[in-house]
C-alpha cells in the first residue's frame, strides 16, 4: 500500500483535470538473461502502479528484491547486491505517458506505445516500449516484450562473467488493471 | 503474383545493404574516465562538445578537456550556433560557453520538471527551447513566449527542433509535428495528414528547405514546410531500423542515428540503396543517438560509449556486393562509360554507374582454363575490355557481345599475360615472356627486350615508344623500330611493378623499394624513398586528376607530382596494413579511384582533399601568472605575470593521432619548434613585445595550416620605466647632496666650536697673565716677603697651584661644577691677598648641582669681570655672590660704578655666550637692573 502510495504522489505530477485512475490486481514481471554459457531467469509478482486513462499516464514500480527464480541463491544475492544494487536502488520505476490518444476505457484490443522514464539501478532512460492492451469490463490486461542493455544503466559485468550474463536482457511484462472505481483525493 | 513481387523487394532490400562509407571511430578519455557519450555538436573553432555522463567536454579528437563537470545532474540537450554553444542540464540550468569559458544564460524551474530536449538559436538570435511537457519556450531577447498545446502546439512533449527558414522553425512533437514561428503554430502536420507515424522524434533541414523527420516507427520522411498542405514523401516505405533518434541531410545522403541499426545512410537519387556500418550485421544490438556533419563534411556520431565514429562520405567500401565477396578481387579496372570491371576467383563482373543500386553486377563468362586467374583488365575507348589471364592468354570482349580469345598460338609472347594497356587501337600485353603487341590492324609483333622476359606492367608512350616494367632489368624503353635499351637509375634498382603516364605526357614506376621514379628519357629520378607508403610493398600507380595514387601495403597516397606533396590517404581513412595484387587500382571517367584490396573494393571520391589539405589550429587558451586571459585581442601582461601558458588544438577527426604542431615566439626565439603536446610554457620571459605563433600539420606532410598568433606584451615592471628611473636619479642626487650639506655643515659647526675654544682658551690665558693681576699678585707677595715669608711661600704655591689648574682644564670642553669651584676659590684667594676684606665671595651651590657641567674658567672669568668693573672699597666692599638652582648658575653683584674703569678685554660675556651656544639651547641671561647685574648660565648635565 505504501507504494501504491508513492507511486500516486509521483503521479501527482500528471493529475489535473478528470482522471480515471485504475491501479494494478494482478502482475508477472520476468526477465531472461541469454548468455551463451548460461541462461537466467526470474520473475516479481510484486509490481505495483496505477494508470490515469483519462490522462493517458501511469507509473509502475517493482522492488528489485521482489524477484524470485534464478538458477542458484547465490545468483539471486549477486544479481540484488553486485549487479542491481537493491540496497542503494531498491525499485525498478518506469512512468510515463501512452503515446496513441485512445480511449482505453472501451473494451477492445489495442497495441499502444508507452514511452517514458525507465529508472533501473538509478540510472534514468528515457524508452517508447510498445505493449497490447486487451481491455474488457474487468479490467485492462497490458502485456510486453521489451530489451533492456545493461550498460544502459551502469550496470557493470565483470569480464569473467560475460559468458554467463547477457548484456542484453529480455523483459516480459504482464499486468493487469482492476476495473474502474471512483478516484479518490 | 504481389507477395512474390513484395518478397523479392525484401530479398533486393536486404542484400543491397551492403555497401557503405568508411568508419573508423576513436575514443574519448577525460583522465582515466570513460565518459559515456550521448550528445554531441561541433562549436564555433571546429572543436567537438559532447554531452557525458561526467560532465561537458570538449575534445579535438585527441585532447579531451572537461568544460563542466556534471556535479550530480545530466545534460538533456546540446545546441550550437556559430561561436556559442548552449547546454542544458537537468537541474533547470540552460548554460551558454564560449572559447571555454561557460556562463548561465537562463535558469527556470520548468525545465527542472519539464526536461529541455533541443536549443536552437535562429538567425534573427531568439533561441527556442524545446521542453518535454511544457511545449517551446521562445526567447526573443528578454520577452518570453510559450508554445503550449493550450496555444494550438499538437502536444506539449516536444521531441526535437529545427530551423526552417529564417523566422519559422519544425517541432517534433508525441503527436506530430508543428511549424512555427515566434508568435504561435503556423501548420501542424499529424497522422490524419499523411504522416506514417505521429511520435516523431528527430528533425534535419536538407537541401531546398525541406524538413526530414525521423519517428518512431514509420522511419524518415521529408515535407516541404512552407507548403499550406504539405504532402509527406517517405524515404522508405519498409522502414526496418527501429526509431530514429537523431537525422542529418545532406544534399544527397540522408544519415539517421537509429536505435537499431546504428547510423542509416540513405542515398536519395539512388532511392533505397542503404549503406550500413560494418558492424550493423554483426551486433543486432547496435544503435546510434546522436549524429553532425563536421565542417570538412563527414558524419560523426556516438552510441553512448566513450567512442566517437566517424564516416568519411568521401571514400567507400564495398567488401561484398550482391553476395559476391570483393575483398580477393585480382583485377579491376573502369570503361569509358563509367562501369567497374573486375574479376575474382569466380569470373570477370561489371558493375554499371559506380555501384549505383538500380543496375545489377553482371557475370562475363569466359572459357579460360581452370585456375588461371585473371590478372588484367583494361577497356579501350570504344568500349571493348581485354582480360588478361595467368595461363590462358588474353580475352577481347566486344561491345557486341562476341569473345576472341588470343594466345601463344596466335602469336602473344606468352600466355601469363600480367597487364594490358592500350594506346592509338594498339594492344600491349607485359607477359612472362616479354612484351607483345597487338596492332589496331589485328598484326601481332614481339620486341625482344632483355633478361629473363618477365614484365610486370607496360606504358605505350606518346612518342610511339613503350616502357617495359621488368623483373630484375629495371625499366627497358622499347622504340618505335624495336630496339630495347634500358632506362638507368641512380640506385641500383632492377625490379618495377607499375607504371602510369600522368596529364603532363610524364612516365612514373615503382617498384619494391624504388619511391615513386619519374622516368626521362634515359634515366630515372625516384622521390618519396622510405616515406609512408613506400616504406612497405607498393602493388600500383594510377595518375589521377594531376596526382598520382598509390596503393601500397601501408597505405593508400595521393602524391602531387609538381609540388612534392603526398596526402597518406591511409593513415587518414584507416586503410593501412592491406594485401593486394599488381595495379589493382584504376580511374574512372568522373575522377574516382578505384582500389582492390584484402578488405573490399574502395572508391575514393575526386573531391577528396589531396595533399594541400590543412589542419585547422585553434587557441583554446592563455594563462599568465595563473591567470586565464582572453584569447581574442592582445594580451596585456604585468611584469610578474611573465609565466605564460598557450593551450591549441588542431580539431582533425579523420586522423586525430597523426596531428602535430609547429610553433614559434617571435620576439624571443625565432625558432620553429616541433611537439605533438597542446600545450607550450615559457617562464621568466623579460619585458617587450612578442607573438606566440602555432599550426598545425599532418605527419608525413610538410604542408602545414595557416599560423595562428597570439600577440602578448609583458609590460616592464614600474622601476625600470625611463620616469621611474629619472625620480631614482634624482633622489639619488638629492639624497647625497643632502648628506654632503649636512656634513659639510657639521664640519662648519665643529670648526666655528675649536675656534670659540681657542678664543676663549687664548682670552682666559690672556686674563691670567693679565699684566694688572700679575703685576698686583706680585706687589702682593713683595709685601708678603717682607712681613711673613712664610705667608709669602703660600701666595706663590696659591700662584703656581692657579696657573696649573688653569694649564689642566685649558683643554678641556666641560668640567664639573665642582672643580670650576675650586678654580675659583683658588682665583679669589689670590684677588683676596690683594683686595682683602673689599671683595667677598659668596658660594651657594647645593650638593647634587655640584656634578652638572659647564665649560672651564666661565665663573673666574665672570668673577674677575666683577671685581675689574666695580668698585671694592673697605666702606663698601663688593659682594660676589653665585649661586646654583635648577640647573642654572647665576653670578651677581650689586653694580659699583668705578671712578677709572679697568680697560675691557672686549670678550666677556659674549665670549660665554658664543661658547654657550654651540653647547645648548638653553640661553645665557644678562640681566642688569641698575642695582644687581646678574649671569645666568645654565649648567649641562652629565651625559
Amino acid at each position: 500500500m505504501r507504494t501504491l502510495l508513492l507511486v500516486l504522489s509521483l503521479l501527482r505530477t500528471f493529475l489535473s483535470v478528470g482522471q480515471d485512475l485504475r491501479s494494478i490486481e494482478r502482475s508477472e514481471v520476468t526477465f531472461v538473461s541469454e548468455a551463451s554459457m548460461e541462461r537466467i531467469s526470474a520473475a516479481s509478482i510484486q509490481c505495483s502502479g496505477v494508470i490515469d486513462l483519462v490522462q493517458r499516464t501511469f507509473a509502475l514500480q517493482v522492488p528489485v528484491r521482489s524477484f524470485q527464480g534464478f538458477n542458484s541463491p547465490l545468483q539471486r544475492e549477486h544479481f540484488n547486491e553486485n549487479y542491481l544494487e537493491s540496497g542503494k536502488y531498491p525499485n525498478i520505476t518506469f512512468k510515463g505517458r501512452v503515446i496513441e490518444s485512445l480511449d482505453l476505457s472501451k473494451p477492445g484490443t489495442y497495441r499502444v506505445r508507452a514511452k517514458g522514464e525507465l529508472s533501473v539501478h538509478g540510472v534514468m532512460r528515457e524508452r517508447i516500449i510498445e505493449c497490447t492492451c486487451v481491455v474488457t469490463e474487468d479490467g485492462i490486461r497490458v502485456t510486453s516484450v521489451f530489451s533492456v542493455t545493461l550498460s544502459d544503466h551502469a550496470i557493470r559485468v565483470p569480464r569473467v562473467v560475460q559468458t554467463k550474463v547477457a548484456s542484453v536482457v529480455n523483459v516480459k511484462v504482464d499486468i493487469r488493471f482492476g476495473p474502474h472505481r471512483s478516484a479518490k483525493r | 503474383m504481389r507477395s512474390l513481387l513484395i518478397l523479392l523487394l525484401g530479398l533486393l532490400a536486404g542484400a543491397l545493404q551492403a555497401q557503405y562509407p568508411f568508419v573508423r571511430s576513436f575514443e574519448v578519455r577525460s583522465g582515466q574516465q570513460r565518459p559515456h557519450i550521448t550528445s554531441l555538436v561541433q562549436g564555433g573553432r571546429g572543436m567537438l562538445w559532447l554531452a557525458t555522463d561526467i560532465g561537458l567536454l570538449r575534445t579535438d579528437g585527441e585532447l579531451t578537456e572537461r568544460i563542466m563537470p556534471s556535479e550530480g545532474r545530466r545534460i538533456t540537450a546540446l545546441g550550437a550556433r556559430g561561436q556559442e554553444v548552449f547546454v542544458s542540464w537537468t537541474d533547470g540550468c540552460i548554460t551558454r560557453c564560449r572559447d571555454g569559458r561557460c556562463d548561465t544564460l537562463l535558469q527556470d524551474t520548468t525545465f527542472n520538471r519539464y526536461p529541455v530536449r533541443a536549443i536552437e538559436r535562429d538567425a534573427a538570435g531568439d533561441l527556442w527551447v524545446a521542453t518535454y511537457g511544457a511545449g517551446v519556450l521562445v526567447l526573443h531577447g528578454q520577452e518570453r513566449t510559450w508554445i503550449t498545446s493550450a496555444r494550438g502546439l499538437n502536444d506539449d512533449h516536444v521531441n526535437d527542433l529545427c530551423l526552417v527558414d529564417k523566422a519559422e522553425v519544425a517541432v517534433a512533437t508525441d503527436q506530430g509535428i508543428a511549424v512555427c514561428a515566434r508568435h504561435g503554430v503556423l501548420r501542424r502536420i499529424r497522422e490524419q495528414d499523411g504522416l506514417p507515424d505521429n511520435l516523431v522524434l528527430s528533425l534535419g533541414t536538407g537541401a531546398g528547405g525541406r524538413v526530414w523527420a525521423g519517428t518512431d516507427r514509420g522511419g524518415v520522411l521529408t515535407f516541404d514546410p512552407g507548403a499550406t498542405r504539405p504532402r509527406i514523401k517517405l524515404l522508405d516505405s519498409t522502414w526496418q531500423h527501429g526509431p530514429v533518434n537523431a537525422l542529418l541531410a545532406d544534399r544527397e545522403v540522408i544519415w539517421a542515428a537509429t536505435a537499431m541499426n546504428g547510423v542509416v545512410a540513405c542515398d536519395v537519387n539512388a532511392g533505397l540503396a542503404t549503406y550500413l556500418p560494418a558492424n550493423a550485421a554483426a551486433d543486432v544490438g547496435v544503435r546510434a543517438m546522436d549524429l553532425l556533419r563536421t565542417f570538412d563534411g563527414a558524419v560523426l556520431w556516438c552510441d553512448g560509449s566513450d567512442r566517437i565514429f566517424r564516416a568519411d562520405p568521401d571514400v567507400l567500401l564495398v567488401p561484398q556486393h550482391e553476395g559476391r565477396d570483393l575483398r580477393h578481387i585480382t583485377a579491376l579496372c573502369s570503361d569509358p562509360l563509367g562501369r567497374i570491371w573486375f574479376a575474382t576467383a569466380d569470373g570477370v563482373f561489371r558493375h554499371g554507374a559506380a555501384f549505383a543500386d538500380e543496375l545489377r553486377l553482371d557475370r562475363i563468362p569466359l572459357e579460360a582454363k581452370a585456375n588461371t586467374p585473371v590478372s588484367g583488365l583494361v577497356a579501350e575507348a570504344d568500349g571493348t575490355v581485354w582480360v588478361g589471364t595467368m595461363g590462358s592468354g588474353v580475352f577481347r570482349l566486344g561491345t557486341n557481345g562476341e569473345v576472341v580469345h588470343i594466345g601463344e598460338q596466335e602469336g602473344l609472347a606468352n600466355d601469363n599475360v600480367l597487364a594490358i594497356r592500350t594506346r592509338d587501337g594498339d594492344v600491349w600485353f607485359a607477359t612472362l615472356g616479354g612484351i607483345s603487341v597487338r596492332r589496331r590492324d589485328g598484326r601481332m609483333w614481339h620486341p625482344t627486350i632483355p633478361g629473363s622476359g618477365f614484365v610486370y606492367d607496360v606504358l605505350p608512350m606518346p612518342d610511339g615508344s613503350v616502357l617495359a616494367a621488368t623483373d630484375g632489368n629495371g625499366i627497358v624503353r622499347v622504340d618505335a623500330e624495336g630496339k630495347a635499351r634500358r632506362v638507368q637509375g641512380r640506385q641500383h634498382v632492377e625490379t618495377f611493378y607499375s607504371l602510369t603516364l600522368d596529364q603532363e605526357g610524364r612516365a612514373w614506376a615503382c617498384g619494391p623499394g624504388t619511391g615513386l621514379c619519374r622516368v626521362d628519357a634515359d634515366s630515372l629520378a625516384c622521390l618519396a624513398l622510405g616515406r609512408p607508403p613506400f616504406d612497405g610493398n607498393v602493388y600500383g600507380i594510377v595518375a589521377a586528376n594531376e596526382l598520382i595514387a598509390v596503393l601500397g601495403s601501408n597505405g593508400v597516397a595521393l602524391f602531387d607530382p609538381k609540388g612534392g606533396g603526398m596526402a597518406d590517404l591511409g593513415r587518414t581513412i584507416g586503410l593501412a596494413g592491406i594485401e593486394a595484387e599488381l595495379n589493382t587500382i584504376a580511374v574512372d571517367p568522373v575522377g574516382a579511384i578505384w582500389l582492390a584490396c584484402d578488405k573490399g573494393m574502395v572508391r575514393i571520391a575526386p573531391n577528396i582533399q589531396g595533399p594541400g589539405r590543412q589542419v585547422p589550429c585553434v587557441i583554446l587558451g592563455v594563462e599568465a601568472g595563473g591567470e586565464t586571459m582572453p584569447t581574442e585581442g592582445p594580451v596585456d601582461l604585468r611584469h610578474d605575470q611573465n609565466f605564460v601558458r598557450f593551450r591549441f588544438a588542431g580539431p582533425y577527426f579523420a586522423s586525430p593521432g597523426s596531428v602535430r604542431f609547429q610553433y614559434r615566439l617571435t620576439g624571443y626565439d625565432p625558432t620553429i619548434h616541433d611537439t605533438r603536446d597542446r600545450e607550450v610554457s615559457f617562464s621568466r620571459l623579460p619585458a617587450g613585445r612578442y607573438s606566440f605563433e602555432v599550426r598545425a600539420l599532418l605527419d608525413e606532410e610538410g604542408l602545414p595550416g595557416p599560423w595562428i598568433a597570439v600577440p602578448f606584451r609583458v609590460r616592464t615592471p614600474w622601476y625600470r620605466t625611463p620616469w621611474a628611473i629619472l625620480g631614482l636619479v634624482v633622489a639619488a642626487v638629492s639624497a647625497l647632496s643632502l648628506l654632503i650639506r649636512s656634513r659639510e655643515a657639521r664640519i662648519r659647526y665643529r670648526d666655528r666650536v675649536e675656534k670659540e675654544k681657542a678664543r676663549f682658551q687664548l682670552d682666559a690665558l690672556r686674563s691670567q697673565v693679565n699684566p694688572h693681576f700679575l703685576f698686583n699678585s706680585f706687589n702682593t707677595l713683595i709685601e708678603l716677603i717682607e712681613e711673613d715669608q712664610s705667608k709669602a711661600v703660600e701666595h706663590v704655591e696659591q700662584l703656581s697651584e692657579f696657573f696649573r689648574n688653569i694649564l689642566q682644564v685649558r683643554d678641556k670642553d666641560l668640567i664639573p661644577l665642582r672643580e670650576e669651584l675650586r678654580l675659583l676659590d683658588t682665583y679669589f684667594y689670590l684677588e683676596q691677598r690683594r683686595f682683602g676684606e673689599r671683595i667677598a665671595l659668596r658660594t651657594q651651590v647645593p650638593e647634587e648641582q655640584r656634578e652638572l657641567l659647564l665649560p672651564p674658567l666661565t665663573l673666574q672669568l665672570l668673577v674677575e669681570n666683577a671685581i675689574k668693573h666695580n668698585a671694592a672699597t673697605m666702606a663698601r666692599p663688593l659682594v660676589v655672590e653665585v649661586s646654583a638652582l635648577d640647573g642654572y648658575i647665576e653670578v651677581s653683584n650689586p653694580i659699583q660704578e668705578r671712578k677709572a674703569a679697568m680697560p675691557s678685554t672686549g670678550f666677556g660675556v659674549q665670549s660665554i655666550r658664543q661658547r654657550y651656544a654651540a653647547l645648548t639651547e638653553l640661553p645665557v641671561s644678562v640681566t642688569n637692573d641698575g642695582v644687581y647685574f646678574r649671569v645666568r648660565i645654565p649648567l649641562i648635565p652629565k651625559p
